[in-house]
């Protein structure tokens, strides 16, 4: 018997060892997991600029661009994020880190409700490095739990693309380019509900700190555009409004974006098509919004 | 509680712990143990139906009894009859009630007559086919005094509800099964550790490759007419492979748990995709469920001792029934029908016992003819498990007039809405679980190591290791055992 509960004991040694193992992987060779990893150590920051999302904003914000043209970014966006999640790492990186001027928040309807889903659901990887907890890793192993990172380690291993993938001011930028190929479908568009509650949390605590928030629907494949106006005023749980920035309005994207070069995925932009939108959004909106504050300072 | 859960996995080694450690003195108290625990595991589920699961109990061991006492025949049988009839009167009721009311209404329509059937929201209860299959093989045993009724009835309850087997099998024999409960178990070293290398194979096939196959299956099936002719193949390969997975999976965790407590369980898969004729798969596929219905069904309608004629009908009957068996619905009755069709051919041949042992391990690869005869025999199984996976007969045929199309040739329109990655390591999972299988085919299961082969440490703990990983990596998306609904 002594020498069963031996191989018992082994076999679990080695579960455990497999796990710790591929955490380590993950630090090393998985942008998204070190990301996480970095902006939980974040302390004493002074990005003028955070940006807020998931993927779309993730790959689709270029806070690289933004910094060079002179605002301090740093794009805290996570792949598969939830508002609620999003909310959650804004309220932790203001207590660690002095207050950004701007917060932009990439919001992904063209995709479906992931990000503003009525139900709320957490995102492993922050969970594990913002709430970490040993009976969830024994009941939900790092080898269980981060499954898809271990797909997209193996895409790091046989695609050039994936390798040359850089995580740059917390923006995903690859060269990896896949063509949309879809069609603009000119139907009606869904309404989007903006009631959701974290989107009302995230405003109003940016407002009672005097920061300056920024909705910007990011730009989707054709086939998810629609023809929802560039700024469309928008009503929020407690009733009162805001306006949006819509890149999804079909003739502002088709502007910006050319289907051939700009995509890496559906609906998720490469880092041409990053930096595009990234360029117009400072044009058009961060720039502009920013005069607007100034003034308003002034004034008051 | 399921086998591929946290649950289960912090049950099974307490119930080790307590079975070798506490209650090691005295079989009477290991076998209490095992009771309750049986029925902790079920009430898991729903424990309102641990009561029908003790009131089947008691009157297979109470009938077993009357039956044995009875001073004449006509008593003896009255007992039988009695037991088997409510047995199977409560199989019928949760099982078929609602099948029979839908179609008898249906066939009154027809006739002109419309009435409102009186349906009912019948919960199957979990298991329920597998331990009233139990309780009819010991009644019929002790009648036809094949075995001694059992007199004490903690042992009794414990061959029923023993935890392993409970929910899905194997379907054991009181024959086989009783008698090890009625002696002192040893620890064996070398039986145990087989039983966890039995376990981790099991989960392999479960959660790897059952669980992953699902995905594509279902996404195929729930919109077949949405697909062409080679993706609708493509989605009954992943259902064939889906199906051995989730049930020889869950057997060979059975057959390892078991095997932790000294207990041996009949073997219910023997690599059936390895054979060469209908008539091999069919002895190597659900082994208890075959078996039983051999020794309870065909022998007694007169098996192929009557000539031609009765050969076909007690066979037709045999893939009828067992067809029936697995589910209330005319899409099992055409899969065990379609059976019976692949398998008269060989039995009027006499050629249904032309493969009595798997192909010979001496050399790594099979015949030309031996490879053809198990790809003919594999595929003949595809098409007969597109009418078990479908939800009506009209859908199956819709499939397969699809897959005898043109459209077989095409480009499988399913794989453009597919990450490829995943498809691939799915793919190659599958790969995997043939070689492995194909390597170890005259052992018990996919992970028996050749000891000529395997001696080494290393070599051992690293298959171990890579296993392991692909469990937890790989894995899909948790869910039941197919074969629970039946």
């Amino acid at each position: 018997m002594s020498n069963f509960f031996k191989k018992c004991f082994w076999f679990l040694a080695i579960v455990v060892v497999l796990n710790v193992l591929y955490l380590l992987v993950l630090l090393f060779f998985s942008p998204g997991f070190n990301k996480i990893y970095e902006i939980s150590n974040f302390k004493n920051q002074n990005f003028e600029t955070i940006v807020l999302g998931n993927s779309m904003a993730l790959d689709g914000i270029d806070s690289d661009y933004l910094s060079k043209n002179g605002m301090s970014s740093y794009n805290l966006s996570v792949a598969g994020d939830h508002i609620s999640t999003s909310l959650f790492l804004l309220e932790d990186y203001l207590k660690n880190n002095s207050k950004p001027k701007t917060v932009v928040v990439g919001l992904s309807s063209a995709i479906g409700k992931s990000y503003l889903n009525p139900v709320p659901f957490t995102n492993p990887e922050v969970e594990f490095f913002y709430h970490p907890n040993w009976l969830s890793n024994v009941t939900n192993p790092p080898l269980f739990n981060f499954q898809w990172l271990a797909v997209d380690l193996i895409k790091i291993l046989i695609s050039k693309d994936h390798r040359n993938a850089k995580m740059i001011l917390g923006q995903w930028k690859t060269q990896k380019v896949i063509a949309d190929t879809s069609v603009f479908k000119n139907g009606i568009p869904t309404a989007i509900d903006y009631s959701d509650s974290y989107l009302l949390q995230m405003i109003q605590l940016c407002e009672n700190q005097g920061i300056e928030v920024i909705l910007v629907e990011l730009p989707a494949s054709n086939s998810n555009r629609n023809n929802v106006p560039f700024q469309k005023t928008v009503t929020l749980k407690n009733q009162s409004t805001r306006v949006v920035y819509n890149l999804n309005n079909y003739e502002v994207s088709a502007v910006i974006l050319n289907p051939a070069t700009d995509w890496l995925a559906p609906d998720h932009l490469n880092q041409n098509g990053g930096m595009k939108i990234t360029e117009f959004l400072l044009k058009n909106v961060l720039q502009k919004e920013s005069k607007v504050a100034t003034s308003t300072t002034l004034q008051q | 509680m399921l086998f591929n859960s946290i649950e289960f996995a912090i049950f099974l080694p307490i119930v080790f712990i307590l079975y070798w450690f506490v209650f090691n003195k005295n079989i009477s108290k290991q076998n209490l143990l095992i009771l309750l625990v049986s029925y902790v595991f079920y009430a898991w589920w729903d424990w309102r139906f641990l009561f029908l699961l003790a009131f089947s109990t008691f009157l297979d061991y109470f009938s077993g009894l009357k039956i044995e006492q009875a001073k004449t025949q006509a008593q003896s049988k009255f007992w039988l009859v009695l037991s088997i009839g409510i047995n199977l009167g409560f199989l019928g009721f949760f099982k078929y009630y609602n099948f029979f009311v839908t179609e008898l209404t249906q066939a009154i329509a027809n006739a002109g007559i419309v009435i409102n059937p009186w349906t009912l929201k019948v919960i199957l209860p979990v298991g329920i086919s597998f331990y009233t299959f139990h309780g009819l093989s010991y009644i019929i045993d002790v009648y036809k005094k094949r075995i001694i009724a059992e007199k004490n009835f903690v042992d009794y309850a414990v061959f029923v509800s023993y935890f392993p087997l409970l929910v899905a099998g194997p379907i054991e024999r009181a024959t086989h099964l009783l008698p090890q409960f009625k002696k002192v178990r040893t620890f064996s070293y070398e039986q145990a550790t087989d039983g966890l290398r039995q376990i981790l194979w099991g989960l392999f096939k479960k959660v790897v490759i059952a669980d992953n196959c699902a995905t594509y299956a279902n996404q195929i099936f729930n919109a077949s007419g949405e697909h062409n002719g080679s993706s609708l193949f493509l989605g009954a390969l992943f259902f064939t492979f889906q199906i051995y997975g989730d049930f020889s999976g869950y057997s060979d965790i059975a057959l390892g748990a078991s095997r932790l407590f000294g207990i041996d369980l009949l073997r219910n898969f023997a690599f059936p995709y390895f054979s060469r004729d209908i008539a091999e798969f069919w002895r190597r596929w659900h082994i208890s469920l075959s078996t039983w219905f051999r020794d309870y069904l065909y022998f007694p309608l007169g098996g192929s001792q009557g000539g031609t004629w009765m050969k076909v009908r007690n066979t037709f009957i045999i893939f009828l029934v067992s067809g029936f068996w697995h589910g209330a619905n005319w899409t099992f009755i055409a899969w065990g029908l379609l059976n019976a069709l692949y398998f008269i051919p060989l039995l009027l041949l006499d050629k249904n016992r032309n493969h009595l042992h798997i192909i010979p391990t001496h050399q790594f690869f099979p015949s030309i003819k031996e490879f053809f005869q198990i790809l003919f025999t594999f595929f003949l199984t595809v098409i007969a498990w597109i009418f078990f996976r479908s939800d009506s007969i009209t859908q199956a045929f819709s499939i397969l007039k699809e897959i005898f199309s043109k459209s077989l040739f095409q480009k499988p329109n399913f794989l453009g809405k597919q990450d490829m990655i995943y498809f691939i390591i799915h793919c190659g999972m599958i790969g995997i679980l043939i070689l492995a299988e194909w390597m170890h085919r005259d052992k018990q299961f996919g992970l028996q190591f050749n000891k000529g082969t395997m001696n080494s440490v290393v070599k051992r703990w690293s298959i171990y290791a890579i296993i392991i990983v692909f469990i937890m990596l790989f894995g899909g998306k948790q869910s039941n055992f197919i074969y629970f609904q039946f």
